[in-house]
């Protein structure tokens, strides 16, 4: 190989490095399902709270198959994406939003009937999710840094609001993933 | 110099597949610029040099190929960028 064609070589290599993807492609659908199982969550314990008549093993009953449901539909829109490829920010995010669920999960199943209120453990998830949308966003789009600080305003707000408590956590999750969610949706639709 | 990477094909799709985790066979085609056949022989290589991981599979009941970059593809391109660096700069 003479010094041209190596030449030419280490320019094809800069030049793809270069103008690769790397840009994040979340499907919005996970967005809008997480925002609308965690807002249904916190309504329901809203509604208990304000004197409807929610039957209390209903209400702690109906949060697992809900959450299921969540899996479910994110696994199948997972195999659905025909996305061209996964830039190395896609994995990123999927392993910062999968470890933060994870961990909230387990946390949640062993700590909350003893050691930890469920107002507390709503808002672990809500804070813990806002971290991992700042992360995720911080270092990929601006909606999701904006989405995060809705989540983590809804967080901050929650304590003093009495009453409301999870109402205003419930509006923090429509706020911080299913508006975020559809503006994606819609973008991704206009091309 | 590596002697699977002397071809601007091959190279290419190596680079290619560093910057993401997997990219479909469709999008390298775009990508690099070469027709089916050609990629697909290329490509056939660098799976049996062990430089890339080939999965295939169906999505919305379309068959699908998948290529990812090994830990043998990822060291394989350091070197032979750093021997092209080499040769650029001992003639110079």
């Amino acid at each position: 190989m003479d010094k041209s064609t190596a030449h030419d070589d280490l320019a094809l290599v800069d030049r793809i490095l270069w103008t690769a993807d790397k840009t994040l492609h979340l499907p919005p659908l996970i967005l809008i399902t997480w925002g609308i199982v965690a807002a249904t969550i916190n309504g329901v314990q809203q509604a208990r709270v304000l004197g409807f008549s929610v039957p209390l093993p209903f209400a702690q009953l109906f949060q697992l198959p809900l959450i299921a449901l969540g899996l479910g539909i994110t696994w199948w829109v997972s195999r659905q994406d025909d996305a061209p490829r996964e830039t190395l920010l896609d994995s990123y995010t999927g392993t910062t939003f999968g470890v933060t669920f994870a961990v909230l999960f387990i946390l949640n199943v062993i700590g909350q009937p003893r050691v930890i209120p469920a107002d507390a453990m709503a808002l672990f998830w809500q804070t813990g999710f806002s971290i991992a949308l700042l992360i995720v966003g911080l270092h990929s789009s601006r909606l999701l840094v904006c989405a995060g600080i809705a989540m983590l305003a809804a967080s901050a707000i929650a304590p003093f609001a009495s009453t409301w408590f999870d109402g205003v956590i419930a509006v923090g999750w429509l706020a911080g993933f299913v508006a975020p969610g559809i503006l994606l949706r819609s973008r991704s639709a206009n091309g | 110099m590596d002697d699977l990477l002397l071809s601007k094909v091959r190279l290419a799709v190596i680079a290619e597949l560093v910057t993401a985790e997997w990219v479909t066979f469709t999008d390298l085609q775009r990508s690099v610029k070469a027709t089916n056949g050609n990629l697909g022989a290329h490509l056939a290589k660098l799976v049996r040099g062990g430089y890339v991981a080939e999965q295939k599979q169906f999505v919305r009941r379309r068959p699908q190929s998948r290529y990812r970059l090994t830990e043998v593809g990822r060291t394989a391109l350091l070197r032979h960028v750093a021997s092209l660096q080499a040769l650029v700069e001992s003639q110079s």
